[in-house]
């Protein structure tokens, strides 16, 4: 290994200072201990986070989380992507979108049995694509399709910012940007979704006015 | 060998580095999630691989028929390249791949983005071919989230095509980032300019001598947590302790329930401990494209208290009202399938 290389590890080493008590191995991870210091900084202070739960939980929470875990390793991999997947979007609606979906869950489970049976069949029949678009949410599910090309090939670091941006709009707004997406060529619209991301929240509505008219 | 001494580059040299780039700089964004990090590496490793060409005969034919596997490997090397971005929400089919291990990722990326064939991008990553494409099989199969021959067969096409797309339209101003890159690596020093942070350029001879072990304990990994899905629910049943009425003669059966050797290492390295930390959550989370769908129907419950939770708070509703019926889980069967597709890590 080359001296500039050590260089750069060496880079590191304020990171894994600032890490804190990173270097202190949690209850449980003996097992681990060779190998902590070489882990990376946020894998261990997940590690942490979850000894500290672990620790914090009595003993019948303890036993609930090992079937659960149980049966959650039963599970295909399909599955649990699929769980998983939904758990993450879920975690990031904003109240007000989870608000609407538990009260559409619960209007839904009060209705005739045919009704439900008819709605699951038209959600079945829309086609994968949208399907994940409804993952955003009840807000921005139903502006998803319109959207979608300004969604693709978004750097992962952007995701954040641009869906807090496209949720900060109101459904007229969001239309116009549809159509403003429309309109941009495929290689303008990184550019178009930067603008978007880097306008401030309550100037948005002027530059899509603005770029509409355009 | 000598960085310091720039010399001058060859315009074979110079056509291979621009010839290469797009496709580098997008398996650099692919493998670590970001295009800023990924550029930056890009023009550190074109800093690098030209200190290194720099040093051999160009006129030896091998030499140049070398320099693909050589700048993959150079490139692949960057320790920055090694941890992907977190991913929350994916919006498409290359977000999946933060889901990957890297050396699975780049697996897929040497034949997806840098176009290497299965021998080249095995010897770039040090492995035998075979190992090569059982990793392509398994990365694919994890993104698929199933293993039948079409299922992998089009995960692979949807990544191609959008990175394909990706490598075709990347944005002018990266590309000119690159090209300023190029230039500086090709006029010898390469150190500083602009924005470019470069380290400096460590003379290397072909793949770095750790990359081929990091590359082979990242496969074996995956091997065994591949194995671990197996055996998993074996060994917890283990862990556990024997079940009511059964007694073990193991060195386990004396474990007192509390104990938390062993069982809290599996429990604190599981894969989805925030998940299953966490089941109200999941029990939201469950159907939760088809709800949404419903809401924007116009499905909502008309119970009294629901509509101030739907305008404010929204963290509370009403008790006894919990959303997810046993009615509703069979409302996802269908949408299962397609969000399926998502993920897996």
């Amino acid at each position: 290994m080359s001296r500039g290389r050590r260089r750069q590890w060496l880079g590191a080493v304020p990171v894994l200072l600032l890490a804190g008590a990173a270097l202190a191995v949690p209850a449980g991870l003996e097992e681990m201990a060779q190998a902590w210091e070489k882990l990376d900084p946020a894998r261990r202070q997940q590690l942490q986070q979850r000894a500290a739960t672990w620790e914090r939980w009595d003993g019948a929470a303890q036993q609930a989380f090992l079937a659960r875990m149980t049966e959650w390793d039963a599970l295909d991999w399909k599955e649990q992507a699929a769980r998983r997947v939904r758990y993450h979007a879920w975690q990031d609606l904003p109240n007000y979108d989870r608000a609407r979906v538990r009260a559409a869950a619960s209007g839904y489970a009060q209705l005739p049995d045919e009704e439900r049976e008819a709605l699951r069949e038209r959600y079945a029949a829309l086609d994968e694509s949208e399907r994940r678009g409804w993952l955003l949410g009840p807000e921005l599910g139903a502006d998803y399709p319109a959207l979608q090309p300004l969604l693709a090939q978004v750097p992962a670091g952007e995701h954040e910012a641009l869906l807090a941006a496209l949720r900060g709009l109101d459904s007229m707004q969001r239309r116009d940007l549809a159509v403003l997406v429309q309109r941009t060529a495929p290689q303008d619209r990184d550019q178009l979704r930067r603008e978007l991301v880097s306008t401030a929240a309550e100037n948005r509505g002027q530059w899509l006015r603005t770029r509409l008219g355009r | 060998m000598s960085p310091e001494l720039p010399s001058p580059s060859s315009p074979a040299l110079a056509a291979f580095l621009r010839g290469v780039e797009r496709r580098a700089a997008v398996l650099a964004e692919l493998q670590c999630g970001d295009a800023a990090r990924g550029d930056r590496v890009l023009a550190a490793a074109m800093a690098e691989f030209h200190a290194t060409a720099a040093d051999e005969d160009p006129s030896a034919g091998q030499v140049m028929a070398a320099w693909p596997e050589r700048f993959w490997g150079v490139l692949l090397a960057h320790p920055e390249l090694r941890n992907h971005v977190p991913v929350r929400v994916e919006l498409s089919a290359t977000d999946r791949l933060a889901t990957l291990g890297s050396g699975p990722r780049a697996a897929l990326l040497l034949s997806l983005a840098a176009g290497l064939e299965q021998d080249a991008a095995a010897s770039v990553m040090g492995v035998p071919t075979g190992s090569y494409e059982l990793a392509v099989r398994r990365a694919l199969a994890h993104l698929a989230g199933s293993d039948d021959q079409a299922a992998l067969a089009a995960q692979w096409r949807r990544l191609r095509e959008q990175i394909h797309r990706r490598i075709k339209s990347l944005p002018p101003e990266r590309q000119r980032f690159l090209a300023e890159a190029r230039a500086e690596a090709l006029a010898g020093g390469a150190v500083e300019s602009g924005s470019v942070e470069l380290p400096p350029p460590a003379p290397i001879r072909g793949r770095p001598r750790w990359l081929a072990p990091l590359l082979w304990a990242l496969l074996a990994l995956c091997v065994i947590a591949f194995l671990a899905t197996f055996l998993g629910e074996a060994l917890l049943k283990r862990l556990a302790g024997p079940a009511e009425g059964e007694v073990w003669s193991g060195s386990l059966a004396d474990a007192d329930p509390a104990s938390r050797y062993g069982r809290s290492f599996e429990v604190l390295t599981h894969r989805d401990f925030e998940l299953l930390a966490d089941p109200e959550g999941m029990e939201e989370s469950r159907a939760l494209g088809f709800h949404s769908w419903l809401a924007a129907q116009g499905v909502s419950a008309a119970m009294p208290g629901a509509e101030s939770g739907v305008t404010r708070d929204g963290r509370t509703p009403p008790p006894g009202t919990h959303p997810v019926s046993s009615g509703d889980r069979a409302g996802e069967p269908s949408s299962r399938s397609g969000e399926t597709t998502h993920e897996p890590r």
